[in-house]
């Protein structure tokens, strides 16, 4: 037969995350710019805070991404933590002087709050895998039934959040390492890669990719699914807490946003909506580029009303370019070689 | 393959880039420590020629750069409120006592709010003025300015620390004198209908208690009817028919509102055959209230949260700045007007919702009304 | 072919019954197979074969009936628990995932791992590589299935069956996207797995290719059992007759002689990038031009460039001598060509609408008045094309999905048809479609001709393109070799000219 020639195709990692180029070279421009316009990006501060601005959405990303990759959408990302979030303002105090220690007490209310998040996500991909409904109908109604959740237990924003809690999550460490690009990098490091690279991830794109396939393949689609969107709602939580920092308090409806823009941030990535490729690297640039083009209307003095659309001329220049990208290789209609 | 090559040359470009970078960080930290930034300033929507920051005016004194962080707009209290700001930041600026200044509105959403603000403590304005989007969210980055050397002023929605300065109006008052105004109209005692605000609100609850507090007193007034109205005439409409419609037998000797949705109760007691100048009113400052004062004779009070705060608050973080003693908290007198006073305020072509009182009844910011209705 | 076990039965279905909403897929089916057999399974499309299949590796629940395996009776819930008791298939509607990887794959859900519990990525790309040595493939195994053709990905669900090293193997119409070459690597890999004493089912439409390689064979017609013989000892004829439940006498209808010299469609000189290079041919009014060539030698590729959907570099095609643009389906479409694609599922049909929807799309334009589709002569036209077609369906409002894959491609040459083009290009056009349905598309093909069409067709089986073509232009690394014509159309010429063989 033919000789067994050239096996290795394009590297793996170049494979994976080439429609995640675009995001990084918009975000890299931003960073240039970003570099000469904000006046204490060379301090302790700069970093600091470039990484608060971006982390919550960054990880509100990974919520929709895991659920995007299976060719899902999660619309609930948003209402998730808005409830979440309420709840974490809410009972962190009371969990804290109930314990008699307020870091027992933080930890304690992490904990709940991240298991309430993994529940909220279960109970959407239950309800997507048993009822055997569209995700876009169930998380939007789910989302609406989170968001009514939250303004029972807090009708107003507020709450009470330990000074220490902020600081410490909002703060830096060695002096000049910002705490949230630690968590950036525990999630993408120790959350991300692991996952990206254990069965539950490769079943996550082979569903996306092609969920009849992947169930002759003997993948486990129900299962994998649950996981997805008890994933989805967990992050979705560890999101909420970091909000709960910045903002030292909880706000039912305020988070309604993170869900639009998650989904942009995700698309910005290189991920497409019908699932199966991409990934989180995209994710992350994505959401950084939505949440940090805003901070260059500012250094620029643009009139606010422009941010909006800013974003959304990033968002069409991203995708029109992916798009130019695939019709400029791709020889269309056909399969065969 | 093709491809590899573009990744590389991709590669390669990115490799570039960070190099650029990293060697401006060095070059730049070499001359970091100078209190001030020194960059010069971008095209600022408005300063357009501005001195560089830190720079000094005739006089001597210093001149400062203040960002005023708003967060949602699209109502006419907010965009008035904003564009106060700009007209007297610009009087200021003129007098060289602000070298620059921004104004920029992220929307209702918290987090853009904080992210705002920290881009704006990176820019390095010397004060930021802030309407919050919640009294809770902004505290931890507003504490974060004030610990980086920033003045930091909040109004309207104050914020709950005490490290910052807050600018407000007392709104139980804003309540008390409604109230007694009408008690007074009414000779004590009649029927009334009361429409409050918007449900679960802080500035609802407010001037509902100085409403009851001064009601207390007059045990000869009963209420008929409650509702919320929403501070806008779509809602105040359904309320205040519904209530007409049940009550209108009863007989109506005053309507005790809190404003935002005059024109629909003037309307409402036109179509219920009621001739308005006949009920005594009570609202808030907004051009409707004073063109149905001159048209239909209603009688009536107005009283407002004075979108003019903005400028109150600038005039807080000057005098921070100045080194001059300031409260921790500031409370500006509520404006307030009757019938007597609609030619005084009425502002003839303005739309029903401008909020009359664009400045101070002395008008100690100087302002002009062409600055407030430019574009 | 030896050993002790030889006649031992290793899965036995008996009295097996399914149905979809109503709709008999299988009634009380028995069918059995032996340890190192190659059984072939033969029936029309829609007899049951697909849904015995589906049964067997756990796709689909039987309603009724028993399944034994090894000796013991045995419920197979999943396709993940069929591939563990060792029971696999190599899919028709192939089950690759095209985002991911060849060797991802070849190991999707079977990942190999790492102690930390991770997906051992080198080892899998490693032990992909020795299967595909051992196997005589040359994919690359870090490519996306995505970029494969259809031939390689066909390869790869083949290999990927292999890797769970499963008993049985059933392979659902497996060489229907294969060349000659990559079938005959196939085959012998199939005869090294049955010496192992390995099982493998086969399912084909190609006489040929059953005859080179089947021991048994059961036959299903109508969704039920109809007999099991041993290959050799029951005549093609009897075969044919159990098959279609009539006799087929003649597969290829009877060729004229094109009366008109008319040229219809004239190619001249044209190029696409590397596919192929200064293509020139002429097909006359009602004359039938096969294209013959082994997989990837640039035949799909002409005929896309010919539809404008694959660009061309070079040259000119004129339509009765007025120059066609090739900028797209619809500036050719309007100049008289139509195209029956070769992924039928993916280009030629919208699966989830109906079959009048189907037929009326590419023509919607013309019925439209005001902007309104004129539902009533949407209609009579729909209803003349399933008669002509002989499509069998309940009404015109059905759903194409529900459709025999052979009624689906009368579909999908309906709607051609129904262009009124003079000039029809065929991909492929009886891929995987039953002996019975494919004799009516040839009379079809044939029919059209004679009403004054001009058809070019490119086909994987030389049968079709001796038996059906009245010229055949073999391509040869992106050009013509040879024109053959009347007496020079032998499959032996053809495969010469193929390869090059003077």
């Amino acid at each position: 037969m033919k000789p067994a020639a050239k096996r290795k195709g394009s590297s793996l990692f170049v494979r994976r995350n080439k429609d995640a180029i675009m995001a990084c070279v918009i975000l890299l421009v931003i960073l240039v710019l970003f570099a000469s316009n904000q006046n204490d990006f060379f301090s302790r501060y700069g970093p600091q805070s470039i990484f608060n601005q971006v982390i919550t959405l960054a990880v509100a990303a990974l919520a929709q991404t895991v659920v995007v990759l299976t060719g899902g959408i999660d619309l609930s990302v948003g209402s998730m933590i808005g409830l979440t979030n309420s709840i974490a303002a809410t009972i962190m105090d009371p969990v804290s002087s109930a314990v008699g220690n307020e870091t027992v007490g933080i930890l304690l209310t992490n904990l709940i709050v991240l298991a309430i998040g993994g529940l909220a996500g279960l109970i959407n991909g239950a309800i997507i895998v048993y009822g055997r409904l569209q995700p876009i109908v169930v998380t939007l109604a789910t989302a609406s039934i989170y968001g009514g959740i939250a303004l029972y237990i807090r009708p107003t924003p507020g709450g009470k959040v330990p000074m220490s809690y902020t600081e410490f999550l909002t703060g830096r460490v060695f002096t000049y390492i910002p705490v949230s690009a630690v968590v950036l990098a525990v999630i993408i490091g120790l959350v991300w890669m692991p996952l990206r690279r254990s069965r539950l991830g490769q079943s996550i794109y082979a569903i996306g990719g092609n969920e009849y396939s992947a169930f002759v393949s003997g993948i486990p689609v129900e299962r994998t699914k649950l996981w997805a969107y008890t994933l989805s709602g967990l992050f979705a939580a560890v999101a909420a807490l970091l909000l709960t920092a910045q903002t030292a308090s909880g706000d039912p409806l305020g988070s309604s946003l993170f869900t639009l823009n998650s989904i942009a941030a995700v698309v910005l990535g290189g991920t497409p909506l019908a699932g199966g490729k991409g990934g989180y690297a995209g994710a992350v640039a994505g959401a950084a580029i939505l949440s940090l083009v805003l901070g260059l209307l500012i250094f620029w003095g643009v009139p606010s009303f422009y941010q909006n659309a800013v974003q959304g001329v990033i968002l069409i220049l991203a995708l029109t370019v992916g798009l130019l990208q695939k019709l400029w290789r791709r020889a269309p209609l056909t399969t065969s070689s | 393959m093709k491809r590899t090559r573009v990744f590389r040359l991709a590669a390669l470009t990115i490799i570039v880039v960070m190099l650029g970078v990293l060697f401006t960080a060095c070059g730049k930290s070499g001359d970091k420590g100078a209190a001030s930034p020194s960059e010069t300033s971008k095209s600022s929507a408005n300063g357009a020629a501005s001195p560089s920051a830190g720079a000094s005016n005739a006089g001597g004194k210093k001149a400062y750069k203040i960002a005023l962080s708003n967060s949602f707009t699209g109502n006419s209290w907010r965009s008035e409120m904003v564009k106060i700001f700009d007209a007297y930041a610009q009087n200021k600026k003129d007098a060289g006592e602000i070298s620059e200044y921004f104004t920029s509105s992220s929307g209702n959403d918290p987090q853009a709010q904080v992210n705002e603000i920290r881009n704006m403590i990176s820019k390095g304005y010397d004060a930021i003025i802030v309407d919050a989007a919640s009294p809770t969210a902004l505290a931890p980055v507003l504490n974060e300015a004030v610990d980086r050397g920033i003045v930091v002023v909040a109004f309207d929605n104050t914020i709950e620390s005490d490290k910052v300065y807050n600018v407000n109006t007392d709104q139980v008052q804003f309540g008390r004198v409604q109230a007694e105004w009408l008690a007074h109209e009414m000779g004590g005692k009649g029927n009334i209908l009361l429409i409050k605000g918007v449900e679960g609100i802080q500035i609802d609850k407010d001037r509902d208690a100085g409403h009851r507090e001064v009601l207390k007193k007059f045990p000869d007034i009963k209420i008929l009817a409650e509702g919320f109205g929403n501070y806008d005439d779509a809602t105040t409409s359904v309320v205040i028919n519904n209530m007409l419609s049940a009550h209108k037998a009863e007989g109506i000797q005053g309507i005790l509102t809190q404003g935002g949705g005059e024109n629909a109760i003037v309307e409402a007691l036109k179509q219920n055959k009621i001739d308005p100048s006949t009920i005594p009113l009570t609202g808030e400052m907004l051009n409707g209230l004073f063109k149905h004062m001159k048209e239909d004779k209603v009688k009536a009070i107005a009283v407002s949260q004075p979108p003019y705060l903005s400028a109150s608050a600038l005039d807080v973080a000057l005098q921070v700045l100045n080194g001059k003693p300031v409260n921790k908290k500031t409370v500006v007198p509520l404006p307030v007007a009757e019938t007597k006073d609609a030619d005084r305020w009425y502002a003839s072509g303005q739309p029903d919702n401008f909020y009359v009182d664009w400045t101070d009844p002395a008008n100690s910011f100087n302002l002009k009304i062409e600055q407030i209705l430019a574009k | 072919m030896l050993s002790s076990h030889q006649n031992e039965t290793l899965l036995e279905v008996s009295q097996v019954s399914k149905s979809y909403g109503g709709v008999n897929a299988l009634i009380d089916c028995s069918f059995s197979c032996r340890r190192g057999e190659v059984h072939a399974l033969l029936g029309e499309n829609g007899a049951g074969k697909s849904t015995l299949v589906k049964i067997m590796c756990g796709v689909v629940k039987p309603d009724s009936g028993t399944i034994r395996f090894k000796g013991q009776e045995a419920q197979i819930d999943s396709p993940a628990d069929a591939s563990r008791k060792g029971i696999v298939a190599v899919f028709q509607e192939l089950s690759l995932v095209p985002d991911l990887s060849v060797s991802e794959n070849v190991y999707l859900g079977y990942e190999p791992r790492t102690r930390w519990g991770l997906i051992d990525f080198r080892k899998m790309n490693r032990q992909t590589g020795q299967l595909f040595d051992d196997l005589g493939l040359s994919i690359p195994t870090e490519a996306l299935v995505a970029d494969l053709s259809l031939s390689d990905r066909q390869l790869v669900e083949i290999a990927k069956a292999l890797s769970r090293d499963p008993d049985i193997i059933i392979f659902d119409e497996a060489t229907s996207a294969l060349g000659q070459q990559e079938v005959d690597l196939l085959f012998s890999v199939i005869k090294r797995l049955t010496a192992q004493g390995k099982t493998a089912i086969f399912i084909s439409h190609r006489m040929d290719e059953l005859t080179r390689i089947a021991d048994r064979a059961t036959v299903f017609r109508d969704s039920r059992y109809v007999a099991t013989f041993d290959w050799g000892t029951v005549a093609n004829d009897q075969i044919v007759q159990w098959i279609a439940g009539r006799s087929v006498t003649e597969t290829f209808p009877e060729k004229k002689p094109v009366m008109q010299n008319e040229i219809a469609l004239e190619v001249r000189d044209l190029s696409s990038g590397r596919h192929f290079y200064n293509i020139h041919l002429q097909l006359r009014k009602g004359e039938i031009v096969g294209i013959a060539g082994l997989q990837g030698h640039g035949q799909s590729h002409f005929l896309q460039a010919l539809f404008g959907v694959c660009p061309i570099s070079g040259g000119e095609v004129r339509i009765s001598g007025r120059k066609v643009p090739l900028a797209g389906p619809k500036s050719v479409i309007d100049a008289g060509i139509a195209l029956v694609p070769e992924d039928r599922k993916n280009e030629g049909v919208l699966l989830t609408r109906s079959v009048k929807e189907n037929l009326s799309l590419m023509t919607l334009n013309r019925r439209q008045k005001l902007g309104l589709i004129q539902s009533g002569k949407e209609k009579t036209a729909v209803q003349d094309m399933i008669r002509l077609l002989n499509i069998k369906t309940h009404d015109t409002e059905q759903e194409v999905s529900g459709l025999s894959g052979g009624n689906q491609q009368k579909v999908v040459i309906g709607k051609a048809v129904l262009t009124r083009s003079n000039i029809l290009l065929l991909a492929d056009p009886t891929r995987g479609i039953d002996i019975g349905t494919k004799a009516e598309i040839y009379q079809l093909i044939r029919k059209l001709a004679e009403e004054g069409i001009s058809i070019l067709f490119y086909s994987t089986e030389l049968p079709e393109l001796v038996g059906l073509s009245d010229r055949i232009a073999v391509f040869k690394q992106g050009r013509i070799s040879a024109m053959l014509e009347g007496e020079n159309m032998t499959e032996h010429h053809i495969i010469n000219a193929a390869l090059g063989i003077a």
